[in-house]
């Protein structure tokens, strides 16, 4: 796999990316891994005619195909049937190309990819939960577009007509006339498949009996037992009170 | 109630202990109640006394937790 571009807003700003739509705020709250993610809260101004953006862009060199994805976590449910947020959205020239989302279809989200025509998978996302979201597109007559939902594929949709990709937005593009709040973190383009991150293994921690001893790990006070943490893969110390008042 | 590392689940007695993670992994730190040990005796006749509801004969020593309070019964003749 060949990373094009990575942007996971550790700078603390939006500087890793070519453009900004509204007003993402780039904050500890937003993220998924490490210090900060973008939080993308629309005003209300949306509509179908007119969507609402508010995200980040980057350009790329122009070719047939890419693979674009993030880590995205709806804050609040959609409200009506019709909305739709998308949350990448791949550019071609001065338009889009393919894009992919969730919208409310019967009262229930559904993620969806659009293109020539909007296709809905039988799943959504759920709110509150983060989503790796991964989109590819192949431009070009007999290409096509797939989603790709926490590793598995979700939807695909051949492609009718030829062109090129050249870059990527993130965030929430929207047609819905309230405030709408997507987190998005890890924003990765590549000319392969990127996949999920494989889990991390987890150290459970508990006393016998059971006296919620502090725990220190790797010299940092991790919480109390019983304790549960994803550490990676290695060496580690772990340090426990030796004495405790219950 | 003061309670004393023993312990790890491998039998480590050292509250430090490193690790090498590759895989899901539980360990277990195990405590003992701390004790005080009393020894009890009765002058001039050696008599039994209830301790935190135990018998213990004159010159006879019990480990209670630190920090208990308990009671000592003692017969009202020797």
């Amino acid at each position: 796999m060949t990373v094009i571009f990575k942007g996971d807003f550790e700078t603390g700003d939006l500087f890793q990316f070519g453009e900004v739509f509204g007003n993402p705020q780039v904050i500890i709250e937003a993220a998924k891994n490490g210090s900060y993610g973008a939080r993308c809260v629309t005003t209300g101004i949306g509509s179908e005619a007119s969507l609402e953006r508010v995200g980040v862009y980057k350009k790329v060199p122009a070719r047939r195909f890419y693979y674009a994805q993030c880590m995205m976590k709806l804050n609040q449910d959609l409200i009506a049937d019709g909305n739709r947020v998308t949350v990448i959205s791949m550019r071609g020239g001065t338009g889009p190309a393919g894009s992919c989302g969730f919208k409310k279809v019967g009262s229930v989200l559904r993620w969806y990819i659009t293109k020539a025509s909007m296709q809905y998978a039988s799943s959504g996302p759920i709110v509150g939960q983060w989503h790796y979201v991964e989109l590819y597109q192949d431009d070009a007559t007999g290409g096509g577009l797939k989603l790709y939902i926490d590793g598995v594929e979700v939807l695909t949709q051949a492609e009718a007509a030829g062109g090129f990709l050249d870059g990527v937005i993130w965030g929430a593009i929207t047609n819905v006339n309230y405030a709408v709040s997507v987190d998005i973190d890890d924003c990765v383009i590549s000319d392969t498949y990127i996949g999920m991150e494989p889990p991390k293994p987890k150290l459970t921690i508990a006393s016998s009996p059971e006296l919620n001893v502090p725990v220190y790990v790797d010299e940092k006070f991790v919480g109390n037992t019983p304790i549960a943490m994803e550490l990676p893969s290695g060496t580690h110390t772990v340090r426990v009170e030796d004495e405790v008042v219950r | 109630m003061r309670y004393l590392f023993t312990q790890w689940e491998n039998g480590s007695p050292n509250p430090v202990r490193t690790l090498t993670i590759d895989q899901n992994l539980t360990i277990m730190a195990n405590y003992k109640l701390a004790t005080k040990r009393i020894t009890f005796d009765s002058q001039p006749v050696k008599v039994q006394a209830v301790i935190a509801g135990q018998t213990v004969n004159a010159e006879q020593s019990i480990d209670l937790p630190e920090g208990s309070v308990v009671t000592v019964t003692v017969p009202r003749r020797g």
